[in-house]
């Protein structure tokens, strides 16, 4: 029996074993956790600044304000351009009917100088839901993202101030209007129109020619509709988002959305992790 | 009788175990262990890129990015995984079960399957299918493929496509462009 008792038990050995192999497989476990943890987070965040943006872009051009605007603004400067042509008529040939001319002008001027100025309300105006719209959304949202695991950890994003600005290559909505051919000469000899599709460019303020030329017809990037068929709103890569001249209407956003992940690697496992959300504004409704 | 000292013995045989596990299970397994991992990796990248190839404004840019950008594959490759022949087409799917057409690079959307087209409303989605070489840890030339040689697994991924504006030039859908 004291034989016996003094031979050596092999359960200490497996204990070892077991133990090293336990521990390496939590180890592996805990890494391939962490590494797709990150893939998974990345897309999260991902989708959520693409919902952002969207829900900010969609409020940018919401009922076609944007698009109305531009067919407005376009409307406006032919109805100055002709009011200008009758009233020179009227002196000419009609002097007698030179006060109603004149003041059929100086209504259509006013109405330049009004549209102007909605122009520049309704600009910070949609800024400024886009900009609500989107912070809204991320304020409702963003705690759902913060992950707290002992293989992962992410911290709720931020989201700094958004970018508004206007999708790269896209012209107006507005086709060249027609009923004045020296209107349209002029339009195309200035370079206001782009000639392929007979849209007015982007980002031009359309001078009228001689007397009104003090007025400001300020026309907005937006896609066109094409045979009934409008531009719906919709996530865009990050690289065709520009910045739109300071005093334009924008149909563009793009936001940041910033989150600290580490792993459970320790401190070499971590950092900042920063996704780009991009959205286009629905496109110019079909004008009436 | 001779009797064995316990600790002695626990030391001397504890060796030679820990060489046998370390070579013969341990190591095989972390090199293993880095293929599912790998793989993980490797759905995530091509996930995160169909995507970005449907955000594309026509659908000959997406092609355009798949043939010059090559960041994702030189990340995957420094990820031990080498991809092989990516393919990217659209998936037109109609209203019935029956309805799916796949329309590959230079190919046109035939009027039907268009968005105002007869088989509408349909969904549209590229999918980019790549066939990818994971290496575990260790490789050696001609090794057992999982063990000591990469094993070729084929990603499929789709994602939706998203313009369904139309070019005010040529009046054509953009996802036909």
């Amino acid at each position: 029996m004291i034989v016996k008792h003094a031979l050596r038990s092999p359960r200490g050995n497996m204990l070892v074993l077991v133990s090293v192999f336990m521990s390496t497989i939590v180890l592996a476990l805990m890494l391939a956790g962490s590494f797709s943890a990150i893939f998974f987070q990345h897309n999260r965040l991902q989708t959520f600044a693409d919902e952002i943006a969207l829900s900010g872009a969609r409020k940018l051009n919401e009922r076609d304000r944007l698009g109305q605007m531009n067919n407005m603004i376009a409307r406006c400067r032919q109805l100055v351009y002709s009011s200008r042509d009758t009233y020179e008529e009227v002196n000419t040939h009609y002097p007698h009917l030179n006060n109603l001319a004149s003041q059929l002008l100086d209504e259509a001027r006013d109405g330049a100088h009004d549209l102007e100025i909605e122009r520049q309300y309704l600009k910070n105006l949609a800024i400024t839901e886009a900009n609500n719209a989107m912070q809204t959304k991320f304020n409702s949202e963003k705690n759902r993202y913060a992950i707290n695991l002992p293989w992962f950890k992410a911290s709720v994003p931020s989201m700094p101030t958004p970018k508004i600005g206007q999708v790269k290559d896209i012209e107006s909505n507005i086709t060249m209007l027609t009923g004045f051919d020296d209107l349209e000469s002029y339009d195309l000899s200035m370079g206001y129109i782009f000639t392929a599709s007979k849209l007015y460019k982007k980002n031009i303020n359309a001078k009228l020619p001689g007397s009104d030329n003090d007025l400001n017809f300020k026309i907005t990037s937006l896609a066109a509709p094409v045979e009934k068929i409008v531009s719906p709103g919709r996530v865009i890569l990050a690289n065709v988002y520009v910045a739109a001249p300071e005093d334009n209407l924008r149909s563009a956003v793009q936001i940041e959305l910033r989150a600290n992940i580490a792993t459970g690697l320790g401190a070499a496992g971590g950092g900042q992790s920063k996704i780009l959300g991009t959205a286009a504004a629905c496109g110019g409704d079909i004008q009436q | 009788m001779k009797v064995r000292r316990n600790k002695r013995g626990n030391i001397a045989e504890l060796g030679p175990a820990f060489v046998v596990f370390i070579c013969f299970i341990f190591t095989p397994l972390i090199d293993l262990g880095f293929i599912p991992v790998r793989y993980l990796i490797a759905q995530g990248v091509i996930n995160e890129y169909v995507h970005r190839l449907s955000l594309a404004e026509k659908r000959s840019q997406s092609y355009e990015i798949l043939a010059t950008d090559n960041f994702w594959r030189q990340f995957l490759t420094q990820c031990g995984i080498t991809l092989r022949e990516p393919t990217l087409k659209l998936i037109v799917c109609g209203n019935n079960d029956s309805d799916k057409i796949s329309v590959e690079s230079g190919e046109h959307i035939a009027s039907e399957w268009l968005p105002n087209g007869s088989k509408g409303p349909c969904l549209y989605s590229m999918e980019l299918s790549v066939d990818a070489d994971i290496n575990p840890l260790y490789t050696v030339n001609n090794g057992l493929p999982g063990l000591a040689g990469p094993v070729t697994m084929k990603f499929a991924s789709r994602s939706n496509w998203e313009n369904f504006g139309r070019d005010p030039v040529t009046k054509e859908y953009y996802v036909n462009e």
